[in-house]
């Protein structure tokens, strides 16, 4: 690294008081391929009836890389093309996203070619060989930051994908062009409607929430040099845009509205929530089977509830808010509340009020969370490798968990509460 | 072999071994020696964070080797390319003497 760039790093602070990671007033959340690639795969399979979903995966990720880029350029003036092209394609590595070279961009666009991009790999690791490109998140990122290095609009550009990791190709490749058609998309809601708060960790607990929050948000968590990939707790980890899922989920929900009616999103809704469920099973799950969870967190767990208690304090290391827990009964309920989630964060800015409650993540996580530990048995049964199989045992079981959204800070209320019970 | 550690899979994966191996004794200082001989030895220091926790240590080589566990803690991760299975048997070996050492 040359002393130009190591004075250009573009990363994003943690920030206490909103339990935030912001990067140029884009907030940045942690969440793994699981996650990434089954919400997105969600999403692609409507499309038969949602012509349009595969082009917001696109401009949800085009939205928010060229509203964080062009903050970044216009605060650093100075910066020249190259160096503007770097802090890009550091960030991106950073981020976990994988390794891309901007060197045969210029405004008019250009060909960008990948040999590991979080989407490509992810996407065949977790689902096998796909027919089609599946790196839209990529693609959309691409073309927002050449608009941000080179002063366009936003929409100026636009992208598509010839080849695809997760096809079997060599590399992924993107090529952007100026866009054939006038399109205007909407800015990023930035840091969004976001709280203030004061955590309060439980005091009849062996689980130290203060002690794994430091520890985990000191974490090197960083791409790695030669893939761009973050590789930890036993999956591809990413530090990825709060508001590109926020784009993505409430802008699907817009659509399902749009073309199937307002009276059937219901549907939508369980599919959205049900992301947040197998990212549950996944992320949590392989979380507490990792090294890092057995150095950090296991010592001090004694019963089924500690186990709870030490996800929940490891969440809040994640960017996704304050998460406390106000009831657990073992084997029976658990009730969560967030302050400053992400989902609603972004929701009350970008959207206003919802009649609807809104945390699709946040429902599917604590009721994933309530499935591993009693449903599967996880403390007893670690090591346990998380397949199809094992997550068919937990709808299999007719006692399973079950989540709903009791409070909504997008419906007026002053934070979110998730009950999960038993169906 | 099976008196000094047990395995389990972890993940079905086509490109690496993945293993969690239960060792007979708690991981100290002269097996981390012995497996440095694998990769680069990284230490994290989650004892200065909370008083309850332990460091866990990683050593990694490229992509092809990461081997993680806790220090005074009786279980490692194992990951290693398929390309390699004669590692998976050097890893191995090295605990069998391991134990024996203790």
């Amino acid at each position: 690294m040359n002393q130009t760039m190591s004075t250009q790093l573009l990363r994003g602070a943690y920030l206490p008081q909103r339990h935030a990671y912001v990067a140029e007033q884009e907030p940045a959340v942690l969440h793994c391929h699981h996650y990434n690639c089954y919400l997105q795969a969600v999403l692609l399979d409507t499309r038969d009836y949602l012509p349009r979903v595969e082009q917001l995966l696109i401009d949800s990720a085009q939205e928010v890389a060229y509203a964080q880029f062009k903050n970044y350029f216009d605060t650093h003036a100075h910066l020249g093309e190259l160096d503007k092209m770097q802090v890009i394609e550091d960030y991106f590595r950073f981020a976990g996203f994988g390794k891309i070279s901007l060197a045969n961009t210029n405004e008019l666009g250009g060909t960008i070619e990948s040999t590991s991009d979080h989407y490509g790999l992810g996407w065949k690791y977790k689902f096998g060989p796909s027919k089609q490109p599946v790196s839209y998140f990529t693609c959309g990122f691409l073309t927002g930051a050449l608009e941000a290095i080179h002063g366009l609009k936003c929409g100026m550009l636009s992208g598509h994908q010839t080849s695809c990791l997760a096809m079997g190709d060599p590399f992924s490749r993107f090529v952007i062009n100026i866009s054939p058609t006038h399109r205007t998309l909407a800015p990023s809601p930035q840091e969004g409607a976001y709280q203030t708060y004061q955590l309060h960790p439980p005091q009849d607990i062996p689980v130290d929430y203060l002690g794994i929050i430091e520890a985990l948000t000191h974490m090197p968590l960083e791409g790695q040099e030669q893939s761009g990939l973050i590789e930890a707790f036993d999956v591809m980890l990413t530090r990825h845009y709060a508001n590109y899922y926020c784009n993505i989920s409430y802008g699907f929900l817009e659509e399902f509205r749009n073309e199937v009616g307002a009276e059937n999103h219901t549907i939508a809704i369980e599919l959205l929530t049900e992301a947040g469920h197998v990212c549950a099973f996944n992320t949590f799950g392989g979380i507490m089977q990792s090294s890092e969870w057995n150095a950090l967190i296991r010592p001090s767990l004694k019963t089924p509830e500690d186990w709870v208690h030490g996800m929940v304090a490891a969440v809040n290391a994640f960017g996704w808010g304050f998460w406390e827990i106000v009831e657990l009964l073992p084997n029976e309920k658990l009730v969560v509340k967030i302050h400053s989630g992400y989902e609603a964060n972004a929701y009350l800015k970008k959207f206003g009020s919802s009649n609807v409650p809104i945390s699709f993540l946040a429902t599917g996580g604590v009721t994933g969370l309530m499935n591993l530990i009693y449903t599967l048995n996880l403390p007893e049964r670690t090591p346990l490798s998380l397949d199809e199989e094992v997550y068919k045992q937990i709808h299999l079981t007719p006692q399973m968990f079950v989540g709903r959204q009791v409070h909504c800070r997008a419906m007026g209320d002053t934070y979110d509460l998730i009950e999960v019970v038993k169906r | 072999m099976k008196d000094f550690f047990r395995w389990t899979q972890i993940r079905n994966c086509r490109k690496f071994y993945k293993r969690c191996y239960t060792t007979r004794y708690p991981v100290d200082s002269l097996l981390l020696g012995q497996l440095e001989v694998f990769g680069f030895l990284e230490i994290q220091s989650f004892s200065k964070y909370s008083s309850q926790a332990l460091d866990l240590f990683k050593i990694k080589f490229e992509e092809e080797v990461e081997i993680s566990g806790t220090i005074g803690f009786t279980q490692i991760q194992m990951s290693i390319s398929r390309s390699y299975p004669e590692m998976v048997q050097k890893f191995e070996k090295t605990l069998r003497n391991w134990s024996l050492e203790k």
